[in-house]
């Protein structure tokens, strides 16, 4: 066996730092390597870094991130926010759906290092500490959703929604909601779920 | 204060909602682990022909690799007998998406990176992409019903009314919205697998084997699953190439698939043409049903879908001739998808009924009713129990089948022409063995435990339920356990038949904690209920008591000194012999097919199922509903387009459309809710996940011919083929 065709999980430093020029990844700020420590479960491993400054759920995190990553992978892997889901990574299922400046976002099509001084906001900031969202309240009692998994994007969609102002009809929910799928097919629940959150959400418009 | 006890058959919030919608609730991909390093599978490009070199020095040396994995190396994994998971330099390639390297790195974006570094080159030679491809091979499959039952030839030969057909289905893809996902953890020989499994059990044999390692060192851990639909159901490449490169390099491997790589190398539905032919006497009664199938499958699988399976058991005849053959393409391996074969052979079979019906100016509705049968025409035993009837009828009543116009285009509104349609479905009982233990706690509360799956389907609520039920204690006092291998066996969540096998396994654990816990009362010296006979003795909300004294389950429990009593049971099919369980249903629906564009909607949709006892009205109306949605994809928009090169035109959702928001109306779901007592299983009959999907697909056919004047033979019905 060539040693071209080994792999040596010894790799140092240095041999990172020269793959990292060879590979032509222009690094913005220069880099040290930890592995995440037994301590620190999920934290980032960085390769080259952009510094960026979000607030994710009224917090702020100063980031050192690579400038590839997505605001989804941002949030699942450097910050261990898993509750946003990636179904497709080309912004075509909608269950990565956050906020960003209280806008409906696509965070698998969300570059983190564009998202510098951005307020994000994402499932698990929803609710109010034990007390659930309306929204989350009516999701559970209209069973709008099976398996779970589009159900944070779903959510996250539709209160957007309804801070829009376009949750007035249900055939309008439906169609603006077309972004958010959902292969277990629990749409009918959902409709229902959001025409009836929408009546007990403040400042929520009908 | 009397509180509503909790029965099964209510409906109950689900008891993992607030997990759901807080997103607390962890799939596969959500476990961070010390040390996690991310991996990629490279893969095929290229559907028949030779792998001539594989080059993957550039990806070895990219920012952030720890390893590349490839035939030069995974023998470092230590599979069993040297199991060869990668196509190598000098292999023959037989489809898309066959794994040649696993790249390793510590973050995604490098790993990702660096995948893309990875060249290989090809011999291309022409694939088969097509069943009536003269070059594809071909095999005999078993189709359900045998050959010939009767003499349908002659049958056929002397029939008053003759109807023949050629139905057509495209492949079609599972697609759940969770991507395949392993997290891999080994510690020392023992492996830790984090998946989203249907079968926990049999996932956790497949990877042992797979490393020659004993059962009890592989653990999975699949507690929830995003929607399983039969994918899940096998352990894919991805979930073997995670536990090596984890093995390889000591550390935490997370592998996710793109969903392109979850059209390739996820499974899909064969696709299939069907010769049908109805042979009926003038008055409408059917002697003879043939079907002559042709469906797609892999190069070197045994896979073939069943679509003759559920053809014959609706409807009274007398003849049948069946035949099945799969020919062979290059693809990758074809997977059980939701209800397989039923939903193909039963489109045929209701457009067909359809056709006959129009043939004969007889209604739609009442040729299925003149042809009802109370015993299975294959075998002539009788049904567990059968209300097809009450379903067509209650179904016409719900969709105002009285307002349909006996003949085609008739009604429009402005632009949009209006039709009505029925179609109905049938899919097997079931259920099989399962064990469950519970367990009751010091503070009273109680917690059912086996390695059952919920990927939607509401197992954790419904076990739950049975334990509150018997036990009398409310929901927020019942937990459920289950997903993980090491808790007691339970079936796959396959073939409907698993709720219908975990539940009364829960009932029938809680049913004996319960006599214990009664024995107890009426035993212990310390038991304020002691020497009481047990029918002084009754159980309400949290607590046994007599007439004057109580005592609460927690407390009773501290009397034994010990954490918790504890029961397991196992649960063994206890239905009546001689019988066919059966589920049956039907399906009506108004459309508006746009008179320009062909652009077809879906208005109104009401069905009505015969599933036997329902356990929760909630989560049960949602399988059924979701059946639907997905019925009505494929009627109208799911078709997964091979081109001449073996790849799909859109391997994503940008091409395979599976129904929006926008494409759903209103379901209106009625089950008719009867406890079966010949079937056991606490009256249930399995059937709530793989019903409703079949039969959809006629009846909206049925609709847009009675909107249109157009019989439309094929699905994905697309305006192309309106206008």
């Amino acid at each position: 066996m060539s040693k071209e065709n080994q792999f040596d999980p010894n790799v140092s430093r240095r041999e990172l730092m020269a793959g990292a020029v060879a590979a032509g990844v222009a690094a913005t700020v220069p880099v040290s390597f930890a592995f995440a420590g037994e301590a620190s479960a999920g934290a980032a491993v960085v390769a080259e870094g952009q510094a960026v400054k979000i607030i994710v759920n009224g917090k702020p995190h100063q980031l050192t991130i690579d400038p590839r990553a997505s605001l989804l992978d941002t949030l699942r892997e450097t910050l261990s926010l898993s509750g946003t889901k990636k179904g497709c990574d080309h912004g075509q299922c909608g269950a990565c759906t956050v906020h960003v400046n209280g806008q409906r976002v696509l965070s698998c099509l969300t570059l983190t290092a564009s998202c510098g001084g951005d307020e994000i906001s994402t499932i698990e900031g929803l609710a109010g500490g034990d007390e659930l969202h309306p929204m989350q309240k009516a999701f559970v009692e209209h069973d709008a959703f099976q398996c779970g998994y589009c159900t944070p994007g779903q959510i996250m969609s539709a209160v957007a929604l309804i801070e829009e102002g376009h949750a007035k009809t249900e055939d309008q929910v439906r169609e603006q909601m077309s972004g958010n799928l959902c292969r277990c097919g629990a749409y009918p629940n959902i409709c229902k779920a959001v025409m009836d959150a929408q009546s007990k959400m403040a400042g929520g418009r009908l | 204060m009397t509180i509503e006890p909790v029965k099964l058959g209510q409906a109950i919030p689900r008891v993992d909602g607030k997990a759901k919608v807080t997103g607390a609730a962890k799939y596969a991909a959500d476990y961070a682990l010390p040390g996690l390093h991310f991996a990629v599978i490279v893969h095929t490009t290229v559907a028949k022909g030779k792998l001539t070199s594989l080059e993957t020095a550039a990806a070895r040396k990219a920012a952030g690799v720890v390893a590349v994995l490839d035939a030069g190396n995974i023998a470092e994994a230590k599979f069993a007998g040297n199991r060869q998971p990668f196509r190598k330099a000098g292999d023959d390639v037989d489809y898309i998406g066959q794994p040649i390297a696993v790249v390793v790195a510590q973050t995604l974006e490098q790993a990702r990176f660096a995948a893309s570094l990875v060249k290989a080159d090809y011999e291309r030679l022409q694939a088969v992409t097509s069943m009536l491809d003269p070059a594809a091979a071909t095999l005999d499959a078993n189709a359900r019903g045998g050959p010939n039952r009767g003499n349908p030839e002659s049958a056929l030969s002397s029939a008053a009314v003759k109807l023949s057909g050629t139905y057509e289905t495209p492949i079609q893809t599972h697609h759940p919205m969770e991507l395949g996902a392993t997290v891999a953890v080994w510690n020392g020989d023992k492996l830790t697998i984090y998946d989203g499994t249907q079968a926990v059990l049999g996932s956790r044999k497949r990877v042992a084997d797979a490393f020659g390692l004993p059962t009890a060192d592989v653990t999975i851990v699949s507690p929830y699953i995003g929607g399983g639909f039969g994918a899940r159901l096998l352990t894919w490449p991805h979930t073997y190439l995670a536990a090596a490169a984890a093995r390889m390099i000591g550390k935490p491997v997370k592998l996710v698939l793109t969903r392109q790589q979850m059209s390739y190398a996820f499974g899909h539905r064969p696709a299939s043409r069907q010769e049908l032919t109805l042979g009926a006497t003038s008055d409408g009664k059917l002697s003879v049903i043939s079907q002559n199938t042709l469906s797609s499958t892999g190069v070197k699988d045994d896979f073939v879908e069943p679509v003759t399976g559920h053809t014959l058991v609706l409807y009274d005849h007398q003849h049948s001739g069946m035949q099945a053959k799969a020919a062979r393409l290059n693809i990758g391996a074809p997977a059980p998808m939701r209800a397989p074969g039923a939903p193909l052979g039963l489109f045929a079979l209701e457009v067909a009924m359809d056709e006959l019906a129009e043939q004969l100016k007889i209604d739609p509705v009442e040729l299925r009713l003149m042809n009802d049968t109370a015993v299975d025409p294959r075998n002539k035993k009788p049904y567990t129990d059968r209300n097809f009837a009450e379903c067509l009828k209650r179904g016409a009543a719900k969709i105002g089948w009285a307002d349909r116009a006996a003949t085609p285009k008739q009604k429009r509104a402005g632009d949009w022409l209006i039709g009505y349609g029925v179609g109905c479905c049938a899919w097997h009982g079931g259920n099989t063995q399962a064990t469950a233990r519970v367990r009751v706690l010091r503070d009273g509360s109680a917690v059912v435990a086996s390695a059952a799956q919920d990927m939607g389907t509401g197992t954790y609520t419904v076990m739950a339920q049975a334990v509150a039920e018997v036990l009398c204690l409310p929901m927020d006092k019942v937990s459920a356990e289950i997903g993980v291998s090491t808790l007691p066996p339970a079936p796959t969540a396959g073939g409907s038949r698993h709720c219908s096998s975990v539940v009364p396994a829960a009932h029938q654990a809680a049913t004996a904690a319960k006599k214990k816990l009664l024995e107890l009362a009426m035993k212990h010296e310390k038991s304020p209920l002691a020497g009481l006979a047990a029918d002084q003795l009754q159980f309400n909300n949290g607590t046994i008591s007599s007439d004057t004294k109580s005592i609460t389950l927690g407390d009773l429990v501290a009397l034994t000194g010990e954490a918790n009593i504890e029961v397991t049971e196992e649960y063994k099919p206890d239905g009546k012999p001689g019988f066919v369980g059966m589920n049956f249903g039907a399906h009506f629906c108004q459309v508006a097919v746009h008179a320009f564009t062909g652009e077809t909607r879906v208005k109104k949709f009401a069905s009505v199922f015969d599933c036997g006892r329902i356990f929760n009205l909630h989560t049960a109306a949602n399988q059924l509903s979701g059946g639907v949605v997905w019925g009505i994809g494929m009627a109208l928009t799911e078709a997964a387009h091979l081109d001449s090169s073996g790849r799909y035109a859109a391997a994503d959702f940008s091409g395979y459309h599976i129904p929006s928001h926008a494409d759903i109306p209103n379901i209106d779901v009625e089950m008719i809710n009867k406890p079966d007592e010949n079937f056991g299983a606490l009256g249930s009959r399995g059937g709530v996940g793989e019903l409703a999907i079949s039969g959809v697909a006629a009846a909206i056919s049925n609709a847009v011919y009675n909107a249109t004047g157009k019989r439309v033979r094929e699905v994905p019905i697309t305006p192309d083929k309106l206008i």
